[in-house]
């Protein structure tokens, strides 16, 4: 078995000013595997998931106690660049969010202002077509990224991130601004990805937690209130509150 | 391949992929704090530049600002010169314009934001508005000259100069009375419709007095511009030396910033120094015009919460 | 009781009919009141057409448009306006040169690095600065910038149309620098989050993600400048001179359409002579040139704001 740990939270707390969002939580994500972030809103999931890549760097009154490590690493290190962590840790938003160019210079720019020596047009294609794209885009490669549907231009933003090359991915609740033909579309994308990278996905939607998830951690309020399988979080899980959640009870 | 691939054999803590800063990164880095930095710069220096420019001034005129420098008229001669003709001018013009300019301005600003109906004459009147807001003030002055100076025969006095300054100050007026009544959080007006009051009951007695603080910034800030306008006086036939006071709005005139105009284009070193204490006058009234804009707004929104 | 079986009692009923009059009342009061803007815009047309007219009895429309030399003080008087028309441009293109790097690089700052707190002391002080009278800026010209340059470049003459573009700059960063913040805070979060979330530095996301999302707002913002330097009068009177050149050279004296206004009206014109006549003319064309520019940055912000919503 393949165990080997990506990101491990160790006492993380999370402050924005003088309100706790996340409370002290600990968690491992193991690699090539899909972890879910579930429970109600407000409960610090998105919090925590854009702490990963330190997208809370732009926000006013963030603090962070504990530590967040990537690889043995903490990415919250002095020693640390935010850009390396975020070149190492990509991020696929909750609305779409397409450059205002072309669709081609939306999966072309990163990769080039990172020095990418390959071929790019090459790479565009590799990244369209892993996120299943390639075949609806292909002939109209220069036009705007807002011409796409919601569906398409989510794809766009994940073709974007894994042409960077990413180790994991984050996700925030990629699917809750689409429709549900683009929603299992992206879901059956999510599978696919897995196979080559780390994925963490935020979401609200408990059915799709559990099927695309291979681990699930509920969160209440800022805590961490239960974390295994998802198969047994979904099945027989340890807390009660737990399983009011995920039977509907409240949310 | 693909060569910023990190996830590869990059486990030993010497090459962790966080640290890794090979490739381009340090560049790239050092590019964002060298274009981080010129745009902080840039900010520094124009605000920079214009204190030095107005220390300067300040240096240079603030020796002749005195008792004399107020109660004396223009003169050949610097040392016997002042500026009452030009502050009493700009008091009488200030005065006159405001007396136009405000009531017209605000009602016109409350009916087209609030009374109106939207529809194609809403849409006409509205960018006609913004469109007179870009008219450069040669052109107001040109109108003027050929309307209120020669047409209705009112010559070169206080009035011409005056009206022409109104007409110039409403559309600013108008645009920001409209801004501070579309802020009224729309509760407030449904609230007061909802009781079966009519549009203008609702207009007059809820919308105009939360609005008025907006409304009254908008209107300073207005009329201060129209204080340091030049260019309509001197179309309209200000004069440039004036030994009276006027004494009502049939008479000649001149203003502070005429005055400071005539200065300037003298030669002698003696007349530019004069001009900065004017201009010192002028900055002084406009500064103060400002605080009391910027002071309104202050309280009015600790009013509010 | 009382009021279930008639909803509106007698004294509602009396008070409703006042209301709807007196609404009805202020309804038409205020639209004449409104009428003032109208009939600005109709003066201000007709009186430029009129007096243009008389002018254009005596000299040609081609030979307005097409002449290269603007003397309507010497016998024989000439009126070409390109010199005026280029040195209005000249001014212009020279403030912008001045005004929008700068301007769009405060509103960088003030938008994408400050911190709040900054940017809230900040904001102010910059629309103070758009408040200092064009005359002041004059002053500026003549007495410091002017001496500045002649010592950096000795060959400056006393009037110079460097000075003025320069001076004229200075005063038109204000706008653009506000209007530019504008644009940069109305870009969404969410686009320059996909810019960090791929790694990018600050600079990166500014030049390619902040700054083309906002490319029409600073084009406005540029337009709306470009269009405040061609009627800017005081200090380009004062510090560019009065010799209508057609030259290159910015170290030279020239003359812009605003400069000719004050240098007429400055002096004693008989009304209906051609030099009062003229005065509308070029009048006319500067009103023309400046509707056709506030146009243009009215329907790109109207764009804008469409991408947007």
């Amino acid at each position: 078995m393949n165990k080997e740990t990506v990101i491990e939270v160790q006492k993380v707390g999370i402050w924005y000013g003088e309100n706790k969002a996340v409370k002290d939580i600990n968690l491992t994500i193991e690699r090539q595997k899909v972890f879910a972030l579930i429970g109600p809103s407000g409960c610090g999931k998105s919090t925590l998931l854009r702490c990963f890549n330190r997208m809370n760097d732009f926000v006013d009154g963030f603090r962070i106690e504990g530590s967040i490590s990537y690889r043995g690493m903490n990415i919250y290190d002095k020693k640390v660049d935010p850009v390396v962590v975020r070149k190492c840790i990509g991020m696929v938003f909750q609305k779409p969010n397409p450059f205002p160019s072309s669709i081609f210079e939306n999966i072309a720019w990163a990769p080039r202002i990172n020095g990418y020596k390959g071929d790019i047009s090459e790479l565009v294609e590799t990244s369209l077509t892993k996120a299943g794209l390639w075949k609806e885009v292909k002939d109209r490669l220069k036009s705007s990224g807002f011409s796409l549907s919601g569906g398409q231009q989510q794809r766009l933003c994940i073709a974007r991130t894994i042409a960077m090359q990413p180790d994991v991915i984050l996700m925030d609740e990629p699917c809750s601004a689409l429709d549900p033909i683009s929603t299992s579309i992206i879901e059956e994308l999510i599978s696919e990805l897995k196979k080559q990278y780390s994925i963490v996905i935020v979401t609200h939607s408990m059915q799709q937690a559990a099927r695309v998830s291979d681990q699930t951690a509920f969160l209440f309020r800022g805590d961490l209130i239960e974390m295994g399988d998802t198969s047994k979080i979904f099945s027989m899980p340890d807390q009660k509150l737990t399983k009011e959640y995920i039977s509907g009870k409240f949310g | 391949m693909i060569n910023l691939n990190l996830n590869s054999n990059a486990t030993t803590k010497s090459e962790h992929p966080l640290l890794d800063q090979k490739g381009n990164l340090g560049k790239r880095k050092l590019k964002s704090y060298i274009f981080a930095f010129m745009c902080f710069l840039a900010t520094v220096s124009v605000i920079g530049l214009i204190a030095y420019l107005i220390l300067d001034t300040y240096l240079q005129g603030s020796a002749w600002i005195n008792a004399d420098f107020f109660t004396n008229f223009a003169s050949r001669m610097p040392n016997k010169s002042g500026i009452k003709a030009a502050l009493f001018g700009t008091i009488w013009l200030l005065g006159i314009t405001a007396l136009f300019s405000i009531p017209v301005g605000v009602i016109s600003g409350i009916y087209l934001e609030e009374l109106m109906k939207r529809g194609y004459f809403h849409r006409f009147i509205s960018v006609n508005v913004s469109n007179l807001a870009g008219v450069p003030s040669v052109v107001y002055g040109i109108f003027g000259l050929a309307f209120f100076v020669r047409m209705l025969g009112f010559e070169r006095s206080l009035l011409s100069g005056a009206l022409t300054l109104s007409l110039m100050s409403l559309p600013v007026i108008i645009i920001s009375t409209r801004e501070a009544i579309a802020a009224v959080p729309s509760s407030i007006k449904m609230g007061a419709l909802a009781m079966g009051a009519t549009k203008w009951q609702t207009a007059r007695d809820h919308i105009f007095p939360t609005a008025l603080p907006g409304i009254l910034t908008g209107v300073i800030l207005a009329l201060s511009r129209a204080v340091g306008e030049t260019a309509p006086l001197i179309i309209l036939g200000a004069v440039s030396f004036l030994a009276f006071v006027p004494q009502g709005w049939n008479d000649g005139y001149t203003a502070l910033p005429m005055q400071i105009y005539t200065w300037v284009s003298k030669p002698q070193e003696e007349f530019h120094q004069l001009a900065a204490a004017t201009i010192i006058v002028l900055l002084g009234v406009l500064l103060v015009a400002n605080s009391i804009a910027i002071f309104i707004r202050i309280r009015s929104r600790k009013v509010k919460l | 009781m009382t009021q279930s079986d008639q909803p509106l009692s007698e004294w509602t009923n009396k008070a409703y009919r006042r209301a709807r009059w007196e609404q009805t009342f202020v309804h038409y009061l205020f639209l004449a009141i409104s009428f003032v803007t109208i009939l600005t815009t109709i003066g201000i047309i007709a009186t430029l057409a009129i007096e243009s007219q008389h002018f254009f009895s005596h000299i040609t429309f081609s030979e307005f448009l097409t002449g290269t030399k603007w003397e309507p003080l010497f016998e024989p008087k000439k009126f070409g306006v390109l010199p005026i028309l280029w040195g209005t441009m000249m001014i212009a293109f020279g403030a912008c040169a001045v005004a929008v790097p700068t301007g769009v690089a405060i509103a960088l700052y003030l938008s994408e690095y400050a911190h709040p707190k900054v940017r809230s002391s900040l904001k102010p002080i910059i629309e103070l600065l758009a408040g200092i009278p064009s005359v002041v800026f004059g002053y500026f010209a003549v007495t410091i910038i002017t001496p500045f340059l002649q010592k950096l470049l000795p060959s400056t003459e006393v009037f110079n149309a460097a000075s003025a573009a320069l001076t004229v700059g200075i005063m038109i960063i204000p706008l653009v620098a506000s209007l530019s913040e504008d644009a940069f805070r109305s870009v969404p979060q969410s686009m320059r989050d996909a810019g960090y979330a791929l790694g990018a530095t600050p600079f990166e996301v500014n030049l390619r993600v902040v700054i083309p999302a906002a490319v029409s707002g600073i084009m406005a913002s540029v337009i709306l400048a470009f269009a405040r330097a061609i009627g800017e009068t005081m200090a380009v009177s004062l510090a560019a001179g009065s010799s209508p050149n057609l030259t290159l050279n910015f170290l030279e004296p020239i003359q812009t359409m605003t400069g000719f206004i004050v240098q007429v009206s400055m002096g004693d014109v008989q009304h209906g002579s051609i030099e009062y006549q003229s005065l509308f003319a070029v009048a006319g064309m500067l009103f023309i040139v400046t509707m056709i520019f506030n146009y243009l940055a009215r329907k790109i912000v109207a764009k804008m704001k469409q991408a947007y919503e």
